[in-house]
């Protein structure tokens, strides 16, 4: 149990739509709630700020702990010289046109669901989780250095 | 023309049609691009046989019938039966052009204004008194010999005797002619940062073979230049473009930067026909490298460049906003030409889209 998964959940128990806002230690989540729920919510983005680290070392240990959003999650781009990373999910795991995408910053990600449409352009998608992966999830963007 | 000639035009004609007819799946397969030699290309023809006689009914005769026998009658050994054959027939990049023209229905390229580079050829245009045994020009000399002996009264026209001597011989010799020749670099970009994988890499590689094959049949000399790039650009050789990945961003500056610079050091304006090709899958990193890319194309790239030719290949992801941000910045200029390739079955409009205007 983590102080930034706690503050969500009590958050999230409010069952209300829109961004809901939680401040924890030196994190800061926001979670755009599209369909509130006590099992699931769904949801449009969430983004999880925090202390600033190395771009390179959090790309790698986001891939490898973000499972909590059941697909399989690689680093696409990594530019440490552009101060970013790109995560996705990997080509063999896509059934269809939805994928995530993971925007990593030195300080904060940005986990977002994207559907590839037919003119060969993007859209984002809202996306459905549980409430425990919504916490699993935040609680690894919050520390996504420890591999 | 013999009737070897004849024949041999008449499969020319026969591999020409087929080519024609299958465009579209040499487009998308690629399976050309690795068959290219210094003047020719190897074409695989799957379906041209020799011509044999064909018998109506085909009924039973004499020693035809099921045979009955006893044993096994499968195995895995290898046959002793002929293979099917695959004919490769060499069609030159003349011919291939050829054909891509009248297929695209592509206009001839209008070499941009006086840009011709000059080139020296040594032409055998003029006769000289001295010079190698082999150029001698046997018509004049004979002639001077001819001149000569009848000048001396030694000529006998019942015994008619000419010999040569060192006086009466000429040679060839050469003079210098210079010829304008028209002149095209083409400079290939190339996102290969993480999100272009190697189905958009080979796309890429089959437009820019048919892109070179056009280009080449339009100029005397055709130079190409390759450029790489993610968050960096650098140039490397045809190998390198197409087997390099970065996992790097995508930074589309970086390489305009570079053909620009590789430009200015290598291609006078007025003496080169300029054409920069970049592919990309459009993820550019930020907005802010689009509006810098965008102010490199329009500042410094149209002024001398014949065309900018820009093509989107669709990754698995889709593709990004730079095909709409660049055709938002350009929507009337016959100089930026813009096409997506979804998959490898739109390389054939993306060629005709790229190769159009006839700049």
């Amino acid at each position: 149990m983590s102080a930034v998964g706690d503050a969500l959940d009590a958050a999230l128990d409010r069952e209300e739509a829109g961004a809901v806002e939680v401040v924890a230690g030196p994190h800061r989540v926001r979670v755009d709630v599209v369909v509130p729920g006590a099992v699931g919510v769904r949801v449009r983005e969430v983004r999880v700020d925090g202390p600033p680290g190395d771009v390179t070392e959090r790309a790698y240990a986001i891939a490898d702990g973000a499972r909590g959003l059941g697909e399989r999650i690689v680093p696409v781009e990594v530019a440490p010289s552009l101060g970013g990373a790109v995560l996705r999910t990997h080509p063999d795991a896509m059934d269809g046109p939805e994928f995530f995408d993971l925007a990593v910053g030195p300080g904060h990600t940005t986990v977002t669901r994207q559907r590839r449409r037919d003119d060969g352009g993007r859209e984002a998608v809202p996306f459905d989780l549980t409430r425990r992966d919504l916490r699993r999830l935040v609680e690894r963007l919050a520390a996504p250095t420890e591999r | 023309m013999l009737p070897i000639d004849r024949d041999l035009q008449r499969f020319r004609d026969i591999v020409k049609g087929r080519v024609r007819k299958e465009l579209r799946r040499y487009m998308s397969s690629g399976e050309l691009v690795g068959r290219k030699g210094n003047d020719t290309v190897s074409i695989p023809i799957h379906s041209i046989g020799t011509p044999r006689l064909r018998h109506g009914d085909n009924k039973k005769g004499v020693g035809q019938g099921d045979g009955d026998g006893d044993g096994p009658g499968e195995g895995q050994q290898a046959g002793d039966a002929e293979g099917q054959h695959v004919l490769e027939t060499e069609l030159t990049i003349e011919e291939l052009a050829e054909i891509l023209g009248e297929e695209l229905q592509l206009p001839r390229i209008q070499p941009k204004g006086q840009k011709d580079a000059r080139t020296s050829n040594p032409r055998y245009t003029g006769i000289s008194v001295n010079g190698p045994e082999s150029l001698r020009h046997f018509k004049r000399t004979w002639r001077r010999a001819l001149r000569r002996t009848m000048a001396g009264g030694e000529y006998v026209p019942e015994r008619p005797i000419v010999v040569p001597i060192k006086d009466d011989r000429r040679y060839r010799s050469s003079r210098i002619k210079e010829e304008p020749r028209s002149a095209a670099v083409v400079l290939y970009m190339m996102d290969v940062s993480g999100s272009m994988g190697k189905e958009q890499k080979e796309i890429v590689r089959a437009e820019a073979f048919w892109i070179d094959t056009w280009i080449r049949h339009n100029y005397d000399d055709v130079e190409t230049r390759f450029i790489v790039h993610d968050a960096t650009a650098r140039e490397v050789d045809r190998d390198t473009f197409f087997r390099t990945r970065e996992s790097g961003g995508t930074l589309i500056s970086s390489a305009y930067k570079l053909a620009m610079s590789i430009i200015d050091e290598h291609y006078p304006v007025d003496s080169w026909n300029i054409y920069p090709f970049h592919f990309s899958d459009g993820d550019n990193w930020s907005q802010s490298d689009t509006k810098l890319c965008i102010e490199l194309v329009r500042d410094r790239m149209l002024p001398i460049v014949n065309q900018f030719s820009y093509g989107q290949v669709d990754s698995q992801y889709g593709s990004g906003q730079f095909l709409k941000d660049l055709t938002e910045a350009f929507p009337r200029d016959p100089r930026v030409v813009c096409s997506r390739v979804a998959n490898r079955e739109a390389i054939m409009g993306s060629i005709k889209e790229l190769l159009a205007g006839g700049r």
